[in-house]
């Protein structure tokens, strides 16, 4: 008996195991009738094919050898687009300055209120990042497939797919960007232009020595340090958040002499409109704002300041998470701002690739994100129409081939 | 002062003279009035600067002509305002005359000056041309929030706020800003200061006002608590150790709409202290110790520049090597006791009181004391202290300085007043106390420099319009009604307060080489129904009527 039972576990056992490898095999499926905005060389395709091969795109047009053990998805009549990538997803506010902890004659004591603004510790996203408490249901719903995320504070982004299942694996770059938060205030300036200060003689020597004797590992503000030099030979771009007007002005001044230094400015668009000028005589700057028409500061008249940037040719990329109430409120028709944007003026093809393909180039991910193109990873939307057109509804979110989100 | 009538004269003392400014063609004299007169040392310090030169003259003039090279290259801003009155405020009145601005500076005012063809024109056909006016007293004016603590100023400016749209919209195009307000008029209510609420409106508390208060005027009397006799105060037996005022921060800003880096014209431009910081015995006494430190201070850095002087190379080498031949000489008991010395006069020297930088600089008339005073005693006082210490002094508020006239006339006081601040007489005293409308008549008579500030120095509009800081000008018409005539009005808008701040090489007037802040006026500066039509500030037009929108656009019939 019991070894006709052992037997029968065992078949079982092996018929499950079989029968799992069968469904994590390479699945190929094929998208098609579909129009796809492949947001690369080939434009817009109508009534195209997208093949799909173990989470990547191995085929996209409209002559296209299905082949034989594809899984036939017809898409007629639904529009495909790249998912979006959002290139500053602000994923959880860290508050540093809400309590003061104060040492007093070897007593501690907690102080509410912090100073005027406290910069914070440098966090480091892909180690501080608690998959298990955050709620990326919103960005999903958006059509939100990657994310740079960072915190309220300052510190290295890290870059996550946002996963059906929120874990530890979502972040696939753990050493992303660097970022910060500034304002018009020594404190918070200084969290940017101390680093960036030109190096002082003496301590150049010093290092020279140190990593002569030993290159084992660095400490860890040595190697923040080393992230800050990236940021000072231009080699990593700088996300800045900057809450206010006078705070882009400042941050304009700061890096006017410092050529090399591949800024990145997050802000308002009525907090832009009055520097755009400014950021157009620095190349190096690239501006990351939110999807939406904005109010004329001090004035009743409406603007739409990615079209203001697109005339200066100034480089800029959409986040949709910006405004955390948009990205809640969007339920089902998440590119109604974006759709907005097109209607009083933007190009189209600009609008859509601004929150596609540049802000992965943004991040440095354009090889495998934010593009419908061979050999790129398959995370995409289907709409039942247009995206940009009221009553489209995002139906499907794919990332690397599998289904996120469904409407 | 920084003229060269001023350098001619020998005159040393840190007091200054008397000179009437406003006689028929003061115009060269007014800069002598002191709000620093350069004193001996720096003159000094100009003379071997010039020696400097003229050493290096050769070197410097090939630098002067690469860098000279380079400019070509990246094409001045030139604009030009074509066919406006210009009045120029320290010179005379150019009547459809051009005004030539290179890259934010005045190049060149007249009637026949050339417009070169890449310049950016701009039309003033029948307008009046001012320069920009000067707010000596301004808050809340292109600053976020009052920088505390280790925030700097620098960082903390906002060259987009609005409310240097409405300062520009009745031609302030600079002015001193307070970044320690509050406290200034907390208590002492009976003294006259203006109650913020209603400015101008406020009438003096009688009940507060004491019997003490009445007799003894502003020293910190108390009241014994047994026979309801006033305690006065006593010099102090032993010298207490004397901290220093803490002056408040005062910052000259320019509101350069959008252009962040010619908006901080300077900081600590007033030494500006509370009228409690020298008031009563105990705190002039501790000023006066403070002034001392900061006297000896000045007096050790002098001597130790003329010693350098003196010490030729070759002599200083000599006596080192006989200093150094003496040492080896000193047993090593000496040495230690030398050695025991230097410890004490190193922990004696950390024992001492650091002169504060701020008496420093007021001592060598770099800045000017800027205090609250309104009635004849607090007036009389300040006056009193500034001429025995010899620093220049500007007083603030002066609703009674009508009364002193002919005392501040001959210290070369200044008044930072405003016209429509009322004071009631106290009774029985109604000549010699109270505000008096006249005072700007009486002012300019006796030669006393005033400038005038507003009622508020914060732009509020709500509902208090006309008492706030977009009343500058309006400010002015009531000086003339007062029996100021229009030039000196104009001038206590413009260039007087622009001397007070010590940046009159700066702004204050259209000369050649100034700053390029010009109005363009519609009409009469200290006429009510006057518009600025634009505000041109560091050669860039920081405000339009048309586009602003900040003013209403309709035309005066």
């Amino acid at each position: 008996m019991n070894s006709t039972i052992n037997n029968l576990t065992t078949l079982i056992a092996i018929v499950i195991v079989s029968l799992v490898c069968s469904s994590t095999q390479a699945q190929t499926v094929a998208y098609t009738g579909a129009t796809i905005e492949t947001m690369g060389e080939d434009g817009r395709i109508e009534n195209a094919t997208m093949v799909v091969t173990d989470g990547k795109i191995t085929e996209v047009g409209t002559d296209i050898e299905i082949p034989d053990d594809a899984r036939l998805v017809s898409m007629a009549g639904k529009t495909i687009m790249p998912g979006i990538v959002d290139p500053y997803h602000v994923y959880k506010s860290t508050a540093p300055n809400n309590v003061r902890t104060v040492v007093f004659r070897g007593r501690t004591f907690t102080i509410p209120g912090g100073g005027p603004f406290s910069a914070g510790p440098f966090i480091r996203v892909g180690e501080y990042f608690d998959p298990f408490n955050l709620n990326f249901n919103p960005a999903k719903r958006t059509g939100i497939t990657t994310a740079n995320l960072v915190t309220d504070g300052r510190g290295l982004s890290a870059f996550a797919n946002l996963t059906e299942e929120a874990t530890a694996e979502m972040l696939f770059t753990k050493n992303g960007l660097m970022f910060a938060k500034v304002t018009n205030q020594t404190s918070a300036l200084d969290v940017v232009r101390k680093p960036l200060e030109p190096p002082k003689k003496k301590t150049a020597k010093k290092k020279t020595t140190t990593t002569d004797d030993k290159e084992k590992k660095l400490t860890p503000a040595e190697e923040i340090k080393k992230l800050w030099e990236d940021v000072q030979k231009g080699e990593s771009r700088l996300f800045v958040n900057v809450n206010n007007e006078a705070a882009v002005a400042y941050l304009l001044q700061f890096v006017e002499e410092k050529e090399e230094i591949k800024l990145v400015l997050v802000a308002t668009g009525p907090n832009l409109y009055q520097s755009l000028d400014q950021i157009k005589k620095n190349e190096n700057v690239t501006v990351v704002l939110q999807p939406g028409i904005d109010r004329v500061p001090f004035s009743a008249d409406l603007m739409n300041v990615s079209q203001l940037l697109a005339q200066q040719e100034i480089p800029f990329c959409i986040s949709m998470s910006l405004s955390k109430s948009q990205l809640s409120a969007s339920q089902d028709d998440p590119m109604f701002p974006v759709a907005m944007l097109v209607k009083t003026g933007l190009d189209r093809d600009l609008a859509l690739k601004s929150i596609t393909i540049k802000p992965a180039q943004l991040l440095g991910l354009e090889k495998t994100h934010g593009s419908l193109e061979k050999e790129k990873h398959a995370n995409f939307l289907v709409f039942d129409g247009d995206p940009l057109k009221t009553g489209s509804l995002l139906q499907q979110v794919f990332l690397n081939g599998n289904k996120i989100h469904e409407n | 002062m920084k003229t060269s009538a001023n350098l001619q004269s020998t005159n040393t003392s840190p007091k200054r003279e008397r000179v009437n400014p406003f006689d028929s063609n003061g115009l060269a004299d007014i800069s002598r009035i002191c709000f620093g007169t350069h004193s001996p040392k720096r003159r000094a310090c100009i003379a071997g600067m010039l020696a400097l030169l003229t050493l290096t003259s050769l070197p410097v003039h090939a630098q002067e002509e690469k860098s000279d090279e380079k400019e070509e290259k990246k094409k001045p801003e030139i604009v030009a305002i074509v066919g406006g009155d210009i009045h120029t405020v320290t010179g005379p009145v150019v009547r459809k005359g051009t005004i030539l601005v290179e890259d934010g500076k005045i190049k060149e005012i007249g009637q026949s000056v050339k417009v070169p063809e890449e310049a950016t024109v701009i039309k003033a056909d029948g307008m009046t041309v001012t320069p920009g006016f000067v707010a000596i007293n301004m808050s809340r004016v292109g600053i976020g929030t009052n920088p505390s603590g280790k925030e700097k100023l620098g960082d903390g400016l906002n060259p987009f706020d609005r409310n240097l749209k409405y300062a520009l919209g009745v031609g302030i195009t600079s002015g001193c800003i307070e970044l320690s307000a509050g406290g200034r008029r907390r208590g002492r209510r009976a003294e006259g200061a203006p109650v913020e609420m209603y400015p101008g409106l406020e009438e003096p508390v009688e009940e507060f006002v004491t019997e003490a208060m009445m007799d003894y005027g502003d020293l910190n009397t108390s009241l014994c608590p047994c026979c309801g006799l006033p305690v006065l105060p006593t010099e102090p037996i032993t010298s207490q150790p004397p901290a220093a005022p803490k002056p408040r921060k005062m910052a000259a800003l320019k509101m350069s709409f959008g252009n962040l880096d010619s908006m901080l014209m300077g900081e600590n431009v007033f030494y500006s202290v509370s009228p409690g910081a020298l008031n009563g015995a105990l705190a002039k006494h501790n000023f006066r110790k403070n002034l001392q430190l900061a006297r000896e201070a000045i007096e050790a850095e002098k001597k130790a520049g003329s010693e350098k002087k003196t010490t030729s190379s070759a002599k200083s080498k000599a006596a080192a090597a006989a200093k150094a031949a003496a040492e080896k000489k000193l047993s090593k008991e000496e040495k230690a006791k030398q050695a025991k010395d230097r410890a004490k006069k190193l922990k004696d020297a950390k024992k001492k009181p650091k002169p504060d930088p701020n008496l420093i600089k007021l001592l060598k008339g770099e800045v000017a004391m800027l205090v609250r005073a309104n009635t004849v005693n607090e007036i009389n006082d300040m006056v009193d202290l500034s001429m025995e210490q010899g620093y220049d002094l500007v007083i603030q508020g002066g609703i009674e300085a009508w009364v002193l006239a002919d005392k501040l006339g001959a210290a070369g006081v200044g008044v930072i007043y405003t016209p429509r601040s009322r004071r009631r007489a106290r009774k029985g005293r109604e000549d010699e106390t109270g505000s008096f409308v006249e005072s700007p008549r009486i002012f300019q008579e006796k030669g006393i420099p005033f400038s005038l500030a507003t009622l508020s120095s914060s732009i509020s509009m709500n509902g208090l319009a006309g008492r706030d800081l977009t009343s500058l000008p309006l400010e002015a018409a009531f000086a003339v009604r007062g029996g100021a005539d229009e030039r000196t009005a104009l001038k206590a808008i413009t260039i007087t307060p622009a001397r007070m701040l010590g940046l009159d090489d700066r702004i204050g007037s259209l000369e050649e080489g100034k700053d390029a802040d010009i109005l363009i006026l519609n009409g009469s500066p200290l006429d009510y129904r006057t518009y600025v039509e634009q505000a041109i500030v560091a050669g860039k037009v920081a405000y339009d009527r048309q586009e602003d929108k900040v003013y209403p656009l309709h035309e005066h019939q």
